[in-house]
């Protein structure tokens, strides 16, 4: 069960983040959506351990694995990123590489250079990374922000699969619908930092509470066309 | 100019001193670069990349000892093991373990603050990363180095530049004894205080030769390409 | 805050800078100064470091106005330095290489005016049992045949050449014996690793008692025949070399040849040491 209470980022005179409580069950699948500048990347991050919170505590994110908006490929071969986060013998390592790597689309450049690669193959080759072992927790920041349909597909698939195969939890954050709709057991919309709203995707995007809520999912669908 | 010649018909014929002089100056440079770097790229990595507390007091201090006139370094090493002070019965003076660690007491905070600079540029997005992967400090720490090799390999050709060119530190604590202690940069003072300038400056050329020669060699290591490509 | 100071330090620095140039531009007072008052005088480091100069020369330039330029370096550097014109004279201790300098048509005339007597110095303990030798050369045997450590020049200086007129045919091989040590540095330098390494070595005297940390070592035999180390003063000539002081010159080596010097010269040391450094040669 992941906990953050009373969590608070300020930049100097500026509130990023502002959010009284959160919880996430284990094994559970929360997508947050929201404008830019929403807070949603910095609630991930900090979730991630990788920014301290001016304010407020975190529980319960042993065992994560974080998947930032813009990745950073390691100088060497796209085999050996991964890898780097595998576990075990050499032999184990290469073969638990090369089967995520297979299954997002990535076997081809297995020995290439990953810092050749595009933006859309560095994106795939971090969530390869990322879940090349299970994990207790997935937090991934715009996942397919850089993919194309395809790869998109790959890579929700791939989600899917593993959420189905480790029972992990899964917090992510995305600009796409179809998405978050797919995978998410709830969904959190977040203004200015703060939570607009909560609950199931039914709950959420067919009967939303607030005015703005509703115009936000209107345009979001709008947007999607 | 004939002592010019005199000089380069020395290199050629391998005149056996000269080759003696060559042998302990590349010796004495390759032990001093390994080690300071072996002490330097951490320290420039842990001050880059590790909040602790004094930090920014360390930095500045690495930074001020960037400037410590290399002759000071000789004499700190000379009190230190002199027949009278605290580690005289090591019985290290005038020797190359001496000029060594003079050496590396000069060129350690030269590495650190280099590869601090170097390191500074990506760490953040590297610890990011790691952080995100599961890795452990110890192998995060390993990468802030392996991500930033080219850059520090070329730290540690200054270091090796500092390391052959100097010649106050070593002079002070090896003693310039022929057969012994003797390096390139100290004969060519010899050579220069008996007045044979020509000879001297040939030296100066060999060395420069000699320091040219490692270069091509290291380039041939590493190579990266460059922005425009 | 932090403009303020910012501020604060840079007025400080340009006063400072204001200052020191204004301090430049002083110039002693001085009786009368001549036409080309800068002498350029080229010697040995064993001169320099024993003192003689800072103390002679500061009463030269007071009563004539001139200002002496003193360089020290090796023997042979500092006759080259002569030799490729950037001195007006020189000042050196090595017969052999001031008559090539005159042969060559560099120096005026070799005029020697003072002496001193090379000394070795050791161990206390003297394990080679040189203390009770007639001369050098005994002593230097007794060296080599104990296999005691001894530190020479090795640098073609003059005393080194001494060194090597004592050793005659017996010269030790540097890379083979290796209690002979070849050090290829100046004469303070030589006689600093002596005491270290608890060593022999041929100094002159002036240089060693000079010295300020003499740590275990003593002079144990002083004053042999083949001991006498001579000083000369050269103008260089200005019928090969360029750009001469040629009267500043002649106007220092007549004062240090005049008695006014030879008093000072006979009296240096001898408050401080008990004996003088240095010896007129009675002409």
């Amino acid at each position: 069960m992941i906990k953050a209470l009373n969590l608070k980022k300020t930049y100097g005179e500026k509130t990023v983040l502002e959010l009284d409580e959160l919880c996430v069950s284990d094994g559970e699948a929360l997508v947050i959506v929201g404008p830019n500048g929403s807070g949603k990347s910095t609630l991930l991050k900090i979730l991630a351990g990788v920014i301290e919170p001016t304010q407020g505590s975190v529980e319960g994110v042993e065992g994560l694995r974080y998947v930032p908006q813009q990745s950073y490929a390691f100088k060497r071969t796209v085999l050996e990123n991964c890898m780097l986060s595998a576990e075990g013998s050499r032999k184990e390592k290469q073969r638990k590489s090369l089967e995520i790597l297979e299954r997002l689309g990535l076997s081809e450049l297995a020995d290439k250079k990953a810092t050749g690669l595009s933006g859309g193959e560095k994106q795939r080759l971090a969530i390869a990374r990322a879940l090349v072992e299970p994990c207790r927790l997935l937090l991934l920041d715009e996942p397919t922000a850089s993919a194309d349909v395809e790869a998109a597909e790959l890579i929700e698939d791939t989600l899917a699969q593993y959420k189905k195969a480790t029972s992990c939890t899964i917090i992510m954050t995305t600009h796409s619908p179809k998405a978050a709709m797919g995978i998410a057991d709830r969904v959190l919309i977040m203004n200015k930092g703060r939570r607009a709203e909560l609950g199931t995707p039914e709950q959420v995007l067919r009967a939303p509470e607030s005015a703005w809520a509703k115009s936000f999912i209107a345009g979001w669908s709008l947007d999607e066309n | 100019m004939d002592k010019f010649a005199e000089a380069f018909g020395y290199l050629f014929s391998l005149d056996r001193e000269l080759v003696q002089i060559i042998g302990v100056t590349l010796k004495m440079s390759f032990f001093s670069t390994l080690i300071s770097c072996l002490l330097g790229f951490p320290m420039g990595a842990a001050i880059a990349a590790k909040k602790f507390k004094g930090r920014r007091t360390a930095k500045r201090i690495l930074s001020t000892l960037t400037g410590l006139p290399p002759v000071v370094a000789g004499l700190i090493v000379y009190m230190l093991f002199t027949r009278y002070g605290p580690f005289g019965s090591l019985n290290v003076l005038f020797t190359v373990k001496a000029m060594v660690i003079a050496q590396v007491i000069l060129i350690t905070p030269i590495v650190a603050s280099l590869s601090s600079a170097v390191i500074e540029g990506n760490c953040r997005t590297i610890r990011e990363t790691a952080i995100g992967m599961g890795l452990d400090g110890k192998k995060t720490f390993a990468l802030y180095l392996t991500e930033n090799r080219t850059a520090l390999f070329s730290v540690l050709l200054t270091a090796f530049g500092r390391s052959i060119a100097e010649v106050g530190a070593v002079s002070i604590v090896g003693g310039n004894i022929q057969w012994k202690t003797r390096v390139m940069t100290t004969a060519i003072m010899l050579e220069t205080n008996k007045g044979n300038f020509s000879f001297a400056l040939a030296l100066g050329i060999i060395l420069l030769i000699i320091a040219l020669i490692i270069n091509i060699g290291a380039s041939l290591i590493s190579g990266e390409e460059p922005c425009d490509d | 805050m932090k403009r303020t100071l910012a501020l604060v330090l840079s007025i400080v620095l340009a006063l400072a800078m204001v200052f020191s140039l204004a301090a430049c531009g002083e110039t002693a007072d001085t009786a009368k100064t001549p036409e080309n008052p800068v002498i350029r005088m080229s010697t040995t480091t064993s001169v320099n470091d024993s003192g003689l100069l800072p103390y002679l020369l500061p009463v030269f330039e007071a009563e004539t106005g001139y200002t002496v330029e003193v360089q020290s370096a090796g023997t042979g550097a500092a006759i080259q330095k002569a030799v490729d014109g950037n001195a007006d004279l020189i000042l050196v201790h090595a017969k052999a290489s001031e008559e090539e300098f005159i042969a060559g048509g560099y120096g005026v005339e070799r005029l020697s005016f003072m002496y001193n007597y090379f000394v070795i110095v050791g161990p206390q303990g003297d394990p080679a049992g040189i203390a009770d030798c007639a001369n050098a050369a005994e002593a230097f045997a007794k060296i080599a045949e104990s296999g005691s450590s001894f530190i020479s020049r090795g640098d073609d200086s003059g005393t080194h050449k001494a060194e090597l007129k004592i050793w005659g045919d017996n010269a030790p091989n540097p890379e083979t014996d290796t209690w002979y040590v070849s050090a290829g540095q100046g004469m303070g330098a030589c006689l600093t690793m002596a005491s270290e390494q608890n060593a022999y070595c041929l100094t002159d005297k002036a240089t060693f008692l000079a010295m300020e940390n003499k740590g275990d070592l003593a002079i144990l035999l002083a004053e042999g025949d083949d001991m006498k180390n001579t000083y000369s003063v050269i103008a260089c000539n200005p019928e090969t070399l360029d750009g001469l002081n040629t009267e500043g010159a002649q106007a220092l080596i007549d004062w240090l040849l005049g008695e006014e010097a030879s008093k000072l010269i006979a009296e240096y040391g001898v408050e401080e040491y008990g004996e003088p450094l240095f010896y007129l040669i009675e002409d």
